[in-house]
């Protein structure tokens, strides 16, 4: 008995049916599901805060400094108030001098006469 | 050579300081000048004219030499402040808790009340007569010289030393000048560290010119808690918060410098600074609570 003579013929229908419904999936995935994740991501942008995130503060921007004579002796900020006593003495030696214009000594150990302090 | 004399008057060290080789007939009687002063401008004392005049409002009360001269440099110095340093804060400062002496103020001070007030008079507001020298206090006001007063006692001491030959007082931090030593040198006046007590964080060289300090480093004390100080913001009535621990400064004469010192420590470091620049008469020296120091343009002629 001959061999069906369209039935290699239908099989290869059916693939060709089966790949072209794959191909179009798949292009039609590339056409329309990128372009829809991007507008969720967009429109997603402009929503509120979750509540119970802290709000995020605006970005500080240092302001010009209106001080233009200031002079800061230190460069660090102490961790210890006791940092503070050591870096002036040691930036002092920076400072010009006027212990020989000859004021005769003063009063004690130390050079100063006295000493002016929150009354 | 350098006599000096060490005394206690106003709650405060005092020292007088004069250079001369013959030993200098008044500086032995500069306590019993502040004694007097004293018993006029404290308000701590029952009897003082102070307290007296502070119980008394609308008519006027005639006053003493000294009360008038302080009351004077009070106006004065809130004339040069815009008002930021007046002696119109006395309820102010008592319900801050400084209610008597230092010495003898408890450091954990408890309130039961809060009492609030209304913001203070100026001193533009108490009526005076310059040729009677009298005084009307407004009702409700009351005046606290505070260190007016020291700066007004050292600036006077030094004007009647100053026939002895060179001369410093030194009221309670409050320093007055007369000009360059015997020799021709100036004087050498520390500028006491705020975080070591007895320590110099600067020296200044200093010759006729006024030197005050003020700040919240020494006359503070905890009420309900809360630390306060004696310097009040006349806005808020308030101890004043700003970040600074104190503020040195250097001018034409004690009383200004005070006044200077107190505004800017008001003001805080940088419009305190702003001021110090705009006005050419005053240097400073600020020292701030996280322990850098700033430095106004004029200062250095003093380092």
């Amino acid at each position: 008995m001959p061999a069906k003579p369209n039935a290699r013929n239908w099989n290869d229908v059916q693939t060709a049916i089966a790949t072209t419904a794959i191909v179009t999936t798949l292009g039609m995935w590339n056409l329309f599901a990128t372009p829809e994740k991007t507008v969720a991501a967009q429109t997603q942008e402009p929503s509120e805060p979750n509540p119970t995130f802290p709000p995020t503060e605006p970005p500080v921007t240092p302001e010009p400094t209106l001080m233009p004579q200031v002079k800061i002796m230190f460069t660090q900020i102490p961790t210890k108030t006791t940092n503070v006593v050591q870096q002036p003495q040691q930036t002092k030696k920076k400072k010009k001098k006027k212990d020989n214009d000859g004021n005769g000594g003063g009063g004690g150990g130390s050079s100063s006469v006295t000493q002016t302090q929150s009354s | 050579m350098l006599h000096r004399l060490e005394f206690r008057a106003m709650g405060c060290e005092m020292l007088a300081v004069v250079d001369s080789e013959s030993t200098p007939a008044l500086l032995a009687k500069v306590p019993e000048w502040f004694e007097e002063w004293e018993q006029v401008l404290s308000r701590f004392r029952y009897d003082s004219e102070l307290t007296r005049l502070n119980q008394i409002h609308e008519r006027p009360v005639q006053v003493s030499d000294v009360l008038w001269e302080v009351f004077q440099a009070a106006e004065q110095a809130e004339q040069l402040t815009n008002g930021l340093v007046t002696p119109t804060l006395l309820d102010a400062i008592i319900e801050a808790g400084y209610d008597r002496p230092f010495d003898v103020l408890p450091h954990q001070t408890q309130y039961m009340t809060e009492t609030i007030f209304a913001a203070p008079a100026p001193q533009t507001a108490i009526a005076f007569d310059k040729s009677a020298r009298t005084i009307t206090l407004p009702s409700g006001t009351g005046l606290d010289f505070g260190g007016i007063a020291k700066g007004w006692a050292a600036h006077e001491t030094l004007k009647r030393l100053q026939s002895e030959g060179p001369a410093l007082v030194n009221a309670g931090g409050d320093i007055a000048i007369s000009g360059t030593r015997a020799d021709g040198g100036p004087w050498q006046v520390g500028v006491a560290n705020p975080f070591h007590r007895g320590r110099e964080m600067e020296t200044l060289y200093l010759n006729e010119c006024g030197v005050a300090t003020s700040g919240k480093d020494r006359r503070r004390w905890t009420r309900n808690g809360v630390f306060q100080h004696h310097i009040i913001d006349p806005l808020t009535h308030q101890p004043v918060e700003t970040d600074l621990l104190t503020v040195t400064v250097v001018g034409p004469d004690v009383m200004q410098a005070e006044a200077a010192a107190k505004a800017a420590f008001i003001l805080g470091s940088r419009a305190g600074l702003e001021w110090i620049e705009e006005h050419p008469g005053f240097a400073a020296l600020f020292t701030l609570d996280n322990g850098h120091i700033l430095y106004s343009t004029k200062l250095e002629e003093y380092l």
